[in-house]
């Protein structure tokens, strides 16, 4: 039997080309997944530990309720120990920049200065320099010789340096300081780390020991590998996701592989019943049909199992390849493949082929020899396994459909996604009635305009439900996905950013960090497109409280037009309005009494803490002139009309500020932050869905293939009675442009009503969520699923076109 | 363009052929099917195309048709020369101008006998006659299943609809290869006889390829194959002349 299954799949090599590919696709995405992993675990390790490895110990304080940080005396002990020879000491800090609400690391400079190459000035050499990182040079737009001020004070730039290479500064911005200016700007007071290499002749173990015994129980010491190993642990704590992320999507695009394995088995199966039944005619065992069956999806998955692995090692290459010349987060130069990617993506794919191929293989394996004497009847009476199946997805569509809603509505998320597993895999198992049905609603008036071929592509593709179905499935499932995201992102953010305006006061302010504002810009920004309403707030820069040098502001009557709610509330003469962060920082409470003073001007005014303040400080117009009659205008607020579009209101703001230091914020910039994340995240998700659209385009590719293969004598029928091959090419790519347009169809209301039961079950009525239904994103994928169509239909059309009219006549 | 309804007694040709051949396949390989064929087949004539299995009768109707192209030669119908048209003219010219009716498989299964007799209608765009498929399937004893799909049809009536399917579009020439080849003696009987009266009743020229000596006595004239050559004629023939030159063609073969 084993030369049997081999003699068919010589033969047949050609049918089993669609379902190699399928396979083939889905492992790939396997193999690509587990093998950037890797790499991506072998980079951090050289980019999350830097030089920590090459350290004998590293120390820093002792976990628990201590010190934060090794005080200051321990440098000494540490450096005095004999066993101990070099030692390099880092503070550093988190600094708050509430003028651009961003969050930056302060600290020393490392030992190695290779890993903080100065792109222009110097390192800071003394108190009161200090030299940031290129993106903090941006978004403050500082230059050397610029002043870096602080709620906590300032400092002048000295130099702009390059974090790209430091394992520290991942995704914060970066402040290089001396340890003292460290402690100005931070507070943050003894050493964060401290790095020792041990004496000359001295063993790594020796110093450890020695540090040990020296520091006592203050400070936990590891050696340089433990440390390394701990900065690698806490960096691919996100890579754990990733990888899981991607895995996710892996298994859609083997899901839809599997569809298309288990249609294909069918159909090759279903045409070579008369031989299987002639087979156990002659006296082969049912065991041994099954066998040879099996061992055919064996053969096959094997084979393009391992080709996929190696399509995949070549995908990731290439990914790492391209991820480490855009110079987006790590580079990926440590390109590796482990024994896992290789034999993990094998199984995987040898397991789902056979999976996909067992239902057809068993009903094959159940034909009975009487089979080969009978006529060719048309066995198209419905199984009873059929009618169960399809009562089964009909109660699934019912059941799954009433969780969903029940979980929208109350709010509770894993019922929603319990609902819409349900009905979805009801609606798959329906599909033999379900897709012929829709095929025949947006099918008829179409098929009726394209004359004679559009009629007998509909005929065709309705005449086989089950098949159609299965081919239709496997797009369906892409689609539904894609349109769900995209359904689902919008209806969230709109729903969302409708929550973030009540919840900001302001929708863009523009606040000076250094100096006024000019004229200009405050002209400029009336101009931006979407703005109905401005207010110019005078301010200048005084000590407030307990801290120094912050920018008071003056509030004028119209800026009633620009903040919303009770962003103003309170402020009246004689008040200094504080948001509740800058109130906290400043040592201020509610109803205490303070007096600003700016060039001998005293003011003394009662606080009042607000939670919606806009700005930090805020008094009227009328105290401010009082406190400084020639105060420019420092800050600007700006109302943007309800449909405005705040990313781009955003982005015109700040090109109209770059290079004054100035910084934009409030609830536009949030809205427009979300929104450009959400982008990205839906561009993401919907190329890695691409991949299963890919597969299923392949399956529709071989189902017609097969089909064609089929009807051979139907279409030189059809030929021979003066169908024209331009006709005959019209039809089959009417028959997968059919089933495309029903997959995206059902995919799409599917998805619609999954993309707004998500974000209903996930905000649960915190958030009210509008529905809001992406049509031009709809529109690209109803176009796709049609292009995909033709495409998939191309080379079916071919075969079939070399088909000769005088085929018909052949006895067989 | 049209010359059904013609008298019976006319002398026109329908179809001709001018040193017909046909290769299959190339090189020391080939094999020449038709070897130089001329012959004519009236209007309103009952030709039956007989000779020994592989003597090329099959090759000489597929070409008579336009299902196939020659190697050299000319395949006349009416005035038209075959073999200079493109594909694309000739499934038009196979959708308006013959008809045929085969051995066997000549229904699509997912159409019901109604749609198949009007299917080269359709493919064409022309308005469907409704006297004309009255008067048809009536003749041919089908009205009653008209709404039925083949595989409810018995292999007589199966036969029958494609012979109905022929005569739809009022063909030129109605080609049929082996038309009782799979079916009982009395069902072919029967089959023999809506052949006559579709050339008494609507003047239709008819070329059938045939077996069966009985049902190459129902014709007017038997031309006789070998070799994919002319090896004679017959005029109005009885059973016995058509056995007498079989038997002819087989001593000599
Ligand atoms: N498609 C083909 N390819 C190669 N040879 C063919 C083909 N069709 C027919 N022949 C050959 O041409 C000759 C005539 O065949 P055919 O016309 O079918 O004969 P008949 O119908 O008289 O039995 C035979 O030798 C046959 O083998
Ligand atoms: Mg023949």
């Amino acid at each position: 039997m084993t030369g049997l299954t081999l003699a068919t799949l010589r033969t047949q090599a050609r049918r089993y080309v669609g379902p190699g590919l399928a396979v083939l696709l889905g492992v790939a995405f396997v193999a690509t997944t587990l093998t950037l992993s890797a790499t991506l675990t072998a980079s951090v390790r050289t980019a999350a530990s830097g030089d920590l490895g090459a350290w004998a110990a590293v120390v820093s304080a002792a976990e628990g309720d201590g010190p934060e940080t090794l005080p200051e005396s321990a440098l000494e002990r540490v450096g005095d120990l004999p066993e101990v020879g070099d030692v390099s000491a880092e503070r550093s800090g988190v600094l708050v920049h509430d003028a651009v609400s961003d969050v930056f690391l302060v600290t020393t400079a490392p030992a190695d200065e290779r890993q903080l190459p100065v792109e222009s000035g110097r390192m800071p050499a003394s108190t009161g320099e200090v030299a940031v990182s290129t993106d903090v040079a941006t978004s403050l737009g500082l230059g050397v010789g610029d002043r870096f001020s602080t709620p906590r004070g300032g400092a002048t730039v000295v130099g702009v340096v390059d974090t790209s290479e430091d394992p520290r500064a991942t995704g914060l911005g970066t402040v290089v300081a001396t340890a003292d200016e460290v402690t100005a700007l931070t507070g943050v007071e003894g050493w964060t780390e401290l790095r020792a290499d041990a004496a000359d002749g001295v063993p790594d173990a020796a110093a450890v020991e020695a540090v040990r015994t020296a520091l006592g129980s203050e400070a936990t010491v590891r050696t340089g590998a433990e440390a390394a190993d701990a900065a690698v642990q806490q960096m691919t704590g996100g890579r754990d996701v990733l990888t899981g992320f991607l895995l996710a999507f892996a298994a859609v695009a083997l899901l839809v592989s599997a569809i298309v394995i288990a249609n294909t088995f069918s159909v090759l199966l279903a045409r070579r019943a008369r031989e299987t039944a002639l087979l156990r005619a002659v006296g082969a065992t049912r065991a041994q049909v099954l066998r040879s069956a099996l061992l055919e999806a064996v053969v096959l998955g094997l084979g393009a199992s391992l080709v996929g692995v190696g399509v995949g090692a070549l995908a990731a290459r290439g990914l790492a390849a391209a991820s480490s010349a855009s110079g987006l987060g790590i580079p990926l130069t440590t390109f590796t493949v482990p024994l896992s990617a290789v034999v993990v993506p094998t199984l995987v794919g040898v397991v789902v082929t056979m999976a996909a191929a067992l239902v057809p293989v068993v009903r094959s394996a159940r034909i009975s020899p009487m089979a080969a004497l009978r006529p060719d009847a048309a066995v198209t009476a419905r199984s009873r396994a059929g009618r169960v199946r399809i009562g089964l997805g009909l109660l699934g569509v019912l059941g799954g459909g009433a969780i969903l809603a029940a979980g929208a509505t109350a709010g509770v998320l894993p019922l929603g996604v319990l609902g819409g597993a349900v009905s979805f895999v009801g609606v798959l198992l329906a599909g033999s009635v379900l897709v012929p049905a829709v095929a025949r609603l947006v099918g008829s008036m179409p098929a009726r305009a394209a004359g004679i071929p559009g009629e007998m592509a509909l005929e065709n593709t309705v005449r086989h439900p089950a098949r159609a179905a299965s081919t239709a499935s496997a797009l369906l499932v892409g689609v539904t996905l894609i349109v769900m995201m995209s359904v689902g992102a919008a209806t969230g953010q709109r729903s969302v950013t409708g929550s973030l305006d009540d919840r900001f006061s302001v929708d863009v302010a523009v606040v000076a960090t250094s100096g006024d504002l000019g004229p200009g810009v405050v002209r400029q920004m009336d101009d931006i497109d979407g703005v109905v309403a401005s207010a110019d707030l005078p301010g200048v820069r005084t000590d407030v409280g307990d801290v120094t040098d912050q920018q008071v502001v003056g509030i004028p009557s119209s800026a009633a037009d620009v903040v919303r709610g009770d962003g103003l509330g309170g402020l009246a003469p004689g008040v200094l309005l504080a948001a509740r962060e800058s109130a906290d920082a400043a040592g201020l409470t509610d109803g205490a009494r303070t007096t600003l003073s700016v060039g001998g001007h005293d003011v003394p005014l009662t606080v009042r803490v607000s939670d919606d303040a806009p700005v930090s400080f805020a008094v009227t117009t009328e105290d401010l002139r009082t406190l400084a009659p020639d105060a420019g205008t420092r800050t600007v607020l700006l109302r943007l009309a309800p449909d405005a579009d705040a990313s781009g209101a955003v982005a015109q703001a700040k090109a109209v500020v770059a290079g004054t230091g100035a910084a934009v914020s409030g609830g536009a910039p949030m809205r427009a932050q979300l929104e450009e994340v959400v982008d990205t995240l839906l561009q993401v998700v919907t190329a890695l869905l691409a991949v299963s659209v890919v597969i299923a385009v392949v399956g529709i590719g071989t189902s017609l293939s097969l089909s064609v293969i089929e009807r051979t004598r139907e279409l030189a029928l059809v030929r021979a009675l003066g169908l024209t091959r331009r006709q005959l090419r019209g039809m089959l790519a009417g028959e997968a442009v059919l089933l495309a347009v029903v997959a995206t169809v059902v995919g799409s209301v599917l998805g619609t009503v999954y993309g707004l039961a998500g974000p209903m079950s996930l905000f649960g009525g915190s958030v009210p969520v509008v529905l809001d239904v992406p049509w031009d994103r709809l529109g690209l994928v109803a176009l796709a699923a049609v292009v995909c169509g033709l495409a998939a239909s191309v080379l079916p059309a071919r075969r079939a076109s070399r088909i000769a009219p005088a085929a018909a006549l052949a006895d067989d | 363009m049209t010359t059904t309804g013609t008298p019976l007694t006319t002398t026109t040709t329908a179809a001709r052929t001018v040193g017909l051949v046909k290769e299959y396949g190339s090189g020391p390989h080939a094999v020449r099917a038709l070897d130089g064929i001329d012959v004519s087949f009236g209007t309103g004539e009952f030709t039956a195309i007989m000779g020994p299995s592989g003597s090329g009768k099959s090759t000489l109707m597929h070409l008579l048709a336009g299902l196939d192209t020659a190697t050299s030669g000319h395949v006349l119908l009416g005035g038209t020369d075959l073999s200079r048209m493109s594909d694309r003219e000739l499934a038009v010219l196979r959708r308006t101008r013959v008809g045929f009716v085969f051995q066997a498989f000549n229904l699509l299964p997912m159409l019901t006998a109604r749609q198949n007799i009007t299917l080269p209608l359709k493919l064409a765009g022309r308005r469907l006659d409704h006297a004309w498929l009255d008067l048809v399937t009536t003749t041919l004893g089908l009205d009653e299943r008209l709404e039925h799909r083949p595989s409810e049809l018995s292999g007589g009536q199966q036969q029958r609809v494609a012979m109905a399917r022929a005569l739809m579009t009022r063909p030129d020439v109605l080609f049929a290869d082996e038309p009782t080849g799979a079916l009982d003696s009395r069902t072919s009987a029967e089959m023999l006889a809506f052949l006559r009266r579709s050339v008494r009743e609507f003047g239709q020229t008819v070329v059938m390829v045939t077996h069966d000596p009985g049902a190459a006595a129902a014709a007017d004239r038997v031309v006789l194959l070998r070799d994919g050559r002319l090896a004679g004629e017959l005029r109005d023939p009885s059973r016995e002349d058509v056995l007498e030159a079989m038997g002819g063609l087989g001593a000599t073969a």
